[in-house]
């Protein structure tokens, strides 16, 4: 084919509009969707095939190619190795969902340059999520401790921390109006967030010896950029239409919320504390992708078109200070229910979050000395016993409802009219429960495993090592036998998994209408 | 830490080097299965507790009521191709580099315009390129399967077959373009005029369009792979189009009709193993499977769409007559397609019922 412009138009000319049977979408919209717009996804599905077949020989030789020559993924950190089951858990569930944001939105939005730029986008989640379950099991294979990673899409569904990236990642991106969904995967989830995910943890891993996972990030980054770009023309179609601003706008704010809550809680996790050789601090990491490049390049550039930076960013950008380490601190303190080892941290790992965040000695320096001291079994005693109490998780994000900081949460605790209770981790996640409080009845995970003892609850989830007694998670990356919890160990300590809820009087608390 | 140090645990830590989350259909787990099994996450197998946020109408994610059809486990669904990403862009690139080489060789060595004028323009320009509307309007349909099936392996075949029918599409619009632009005189825009006004094509629009309607995902799937296209692609594209394009001079339409036919021949064993799925007694472990039900719908669903799929062969009967070399009379060729069709659902003790 000798024009390309002739030949992206003529493919779009076989579409028409149905006499016979009228067609509704699976889910309407609430927007106005101009019927014609720019294409932003100029593709072929010949041109695509060829193109990504030779993407897809370079990540996979790579990939082979190292195993077979270096054994490389045996000596990159440990440490970072680690963090990379529930980072990879998190990402396939993403993209698998994008795959069916994608089929929803080419259902439902009549436009045949967004359709084109959607169906390619399909093949690329499509494309990604198997990427991402192919390195699992590379790493299940390759990497220095394969427990984890051999389990990771089962594990995580019953981790109290990744089953609150389902909710951010999964049902967010899927159960809703299919343009507030494109809102919430492409406008911040890929325009805002892959850059925070895929290029920051290549650098990361690079440093760290890690070559496997640079090899398949890079690739699936080059195909975000494309996302970016059909987000940026969905988003311009939609302001095309000056009534769809006031919703736009409102979907704008909530996706950022819902992304950022859990996200970037989880990112700074992975950022400060599981790099053994480190780079940037993930608010460095923020500063630069989230609020220069996203909020400042992409998102600014749309106000002259009536669409305002998200409502709540002022706040993100100073919770970022310290939610992450609120949450690694809750995580490394429910280490055994985890399918990865929450490594100790080490005075050079002090002094770097100090540097990096001052003040950190003070709120969490003490928990960490104490954390390593009870890494040892022989101590017999649990990290858990370090915090007060495990917090209650939030009704709509699931995430601890303790955040940034215990001492700074803005934590409400409140009854329905039946006389449920839920906790609520702020005002934004308070502003959506309000709005559709049927939306939010799911039970946490505290709810769902109150009351049972600990080792019970790790038996039951399949968290012990193929030997029957040894943890998949530890509070430490020792390998020598007398160091590793086994599930003896957690009956020895005696931890009953407590939903702080059940203890509140719902008659004290304040009634949500 | 106090006392001796003892001796490291082996490599692998007590752990196998396998994904454990994943039961093999067969004796080993296969890449197709590590590539997709389980990515989807559900609420009966890992992800206890419910999903964390309904739709505003207060729906779930997935329903059960997205089909008729009902199964224990969606799940144990696996795509007889054990095609995934890779593997699929691979064959599909092969194809397509196939029919881009043989056009730009057909072109070079004017071949196009060496192409019989009546075919080029009467059959090709019009008839063919309406054909490429109703790829189109399959791919529309499939897609919605794509979000409402209920498990990733299903999900993955589904988008695969759906992305078939979008590359068929262009193929043949890529086709009709380079006829436009060799041949010249060749108005735009006839196929897709015929498409909506000559009356050999409105009964195959009419089958598309309600499929592209239809919002039970397995609907689409079973009526798509057991009816359309053994009938109405089978009758169109590998009757008329390949078959006449040889006798015709024409060497491009038939290698286009070939990877399109190889496509479908895959999303046949696919939905073989569907019905083979949900008509079993039992499914993989052992829970009751209700075939009897499923039988039933399944049967429902052909009696309801034969019909129209048959009047769509026949109404398609004279364009066998146009063109100046036949190498198959029409009649005899939707013989051969209704039989066919038959012979393959009584494999699963169902019939093509209707009146033609």
């Amino acid at each position: 084919m000798r024009d390309l412009d002739t030949a992206h138009t003529r493919i779009k000319e076989y579409a028409w509009e149905p006499d016979y049977f009228a067609r509704n979408p699976l889910r309407e919209t609430k927007y106005k969707i101009p019927r014609r717009s720019k294409d932003p996804f100029r593709h072929l599905v010949r041109d695509y095939m060829v193109m990504e077949e030779e993407k897809d020989n370079r990540q996979y030789g790579a990939l082979e190619d190292v195993v077979a020559r270096t054994r490389s993924p045996e000596r990159a950190q440990h440490r970072w190795m680690e963090v990379l089951k529930p980072l990879l858990s998190m990402t396939t569930c993403a993209e698998y969902a994008a795959v069916k944001c994608m089929a929803s939105l080419v259902d439902t939005v009549d436009n045949p340059e967004l359709r084109q730029g959607y169906v390619a986008q399909m093949l690329d989640e499509m494309r990604h999520t198997n990427q991402e379950t192919y390195l699992i099991r590379y790493l299940a294979r390759h990497a220095p401790d394969p427990a984890g990673f051999n389990s990771a899409l089962q594990s995580r569904s019953v981790n109290p921390l990744i089953r609150a990236a389902r909710g951010a990642v999964f049902d967010v991106f899927l159960n809703e109006d299919p343009l507030t969904c494109s809102v919430q995967v492409q406008v911040v989830g890929e325009a805002g967030y892959t850059n925070a995910v895929f290029v920051a943890a290549t650098e990361i891993a690079a440093a760290n010896d890690d070559p496997a996972t640079p090899s398949v990030f890079l690739n699936i980054q080059s195909d975000e950029v494309r996302h970016m770009a059909n987000g940026y023309a969905t988003l311009s179609a939609l302001l095309a239409e000056p009534d769809n601003l006031p919703t736009l706008q409102k979907d704008f704010d909530a996706a950022f919320w819902r992304l950022h809550v859990f996200m970037d809680n989880f990112l700074g996790v992975v950022y400060d504390y599981f790099p053994k050789v480190r780079l940037r601090s993930y608010r460095e990491y923020w500063e630069q992708w989230i609020w220069q490049d996203w909020i400042g390049g992409y998102v600014e550039r749309l106000a002259p078109f009536g669409l305002e930076v998200p409502r709540w960013t002022e706040r993100i950008r100073t919770d970022i200070a310290w939610g992450g380490h609120t949450c690694a601190m809750l995580a490394a303190a429910l280490w055994p229910v985890h399918y990865w080892r929450h490594d100790t941290m080490e005075p050079d790992d002090f002094e770097y979050l100090e540097d990096k965040y001052p003040g950190w000695d003070r709120y969490y320096g003490p928990f960490w000395e104490q954390y390593r001291e009870l890494a040892d079994p022989a101590n017999g005693a649990l990290a858990l016993s370090l915090v007060e109490s495990i917090p209650p998780l939030c009704r709509v994000c699931h995430m601890p409802a303790v955040l940034p900081r215990p001492d700074l949460a803005d934590t409400r605790l409140v009854r329905d009219a039946t006389g449920r209770k839920h906790a609520l981790c702020s005002e934004p996640c308070e502003t959506l429960f309000r709005e559709a409080p049927w939306r939010y009845q799911c039970a946490t995970w505290l709810e769902l495993y109150d009351g049972m003892d600990l080792a019970e609850y790790i038996e039951r989830v399949g968290l012990l090592r193929s030997d029957g007694k040894t943890l998949i998670g530890q509070p430490h990356l020792r390998t020598d036998e007398r160091s590793l919890w086994t599930i003896d160990d957690i009956r020895r300590v005696g931890v009953e998994i407590r939903d702080p809820l059940r203890d509140v009087d719902a008659a004290t608390l304040p009634l949500i209408a | 830490m106090t006392g001796p140090p003892t001796a490291d645990v082996a490599d692998g830590f007590y752990s196998p080097r396998e994904l454990t989350y994943i039961t093999p259909a067969g004796r080993r787990l296969s890449d197709y299965e590590a590539a997709i099994c389980h990515v989807q996450p559900d609420v009966d197998h890992y992800d206890f507790g419910g999903w964390l946020q309904l739709a505003p109408d207060g729906k779930s994610l997935f329903e059960a009521s997205s089909t008729r059809l009902r199964h224990p486990d969606w799940f144990q669904y696996r795509d007889p191709s054990a095609l995934w990403q890779r593997t699929y862009t691979r064959q599909q690139a092969v194809e397509e580099r196939a029919v881009a080489g043989l056009v730009d060789s057909a072109r070079a060595n004017g071949y196009l315009t060496d192409l019989d004028g009546f075919w080029a323009r009467d059959i090709l320009a019009r008839h063919y390129q309406a054909y490429g509307c109703l790829e189109w309007g399959l791919f529309l349909a499939l897609n919605r399967a794509i979000r409402l099936a209920l498990s990733d392996t299903l999900t993955m075949m589904i988008t695969f077959t759906a992305v078939d029918r979008l590359r068929h599409q262009q193929s043949i619009a890529m086709f009709g373009l380079e006829l436009e632009q060799e041949l010249g005189g060749i108005p735009e825009g006839l196929g897709r005029e015929a498409w909506l006004g000559d009356p050999v094509h409105q009964p195959a629009r009419r089958v598309v369009e309600r499929l592209m309607a239809a919002d039970d995902w397995c609907e689409i799937v079973v009526v798509c792979g057991l009816l359309v296209d053994p009938l109405l692609s089978t009758f169109v594209g590998r009757h008329f189009f390949r078959r006449f394009a040889s006798v015709n001079g024409d060497p491009v339409t038939p290698v286009i009709a070939i990877t399109a036919e190889r496509d479908r021949l895959r999303f046949l064993r696919a939905v073989r193993a569907l019905v083979e799925m949900v008509t079993a007694e039992a499914d993989r472990s052992g829970r009751a499977v209700p075939a009897a039900a499923n039988r039933a719908v399944l049967q429902d669903w052909l009696d309801d769409w034969a019909p129209p799929v048959r009047a769509a062969l026949d109404a398609f009967l004279p364009v066998f007559d146009l063109p100046t070399m036949r190498p198959v009379v029409g009649e005899e060729a939707r013989d051969v397609v209704v039989k066919e069709c038959a012979a393959e659902l009584e494999r699963f003790d169902l019939e093509l019922r209707g009146e033609r």
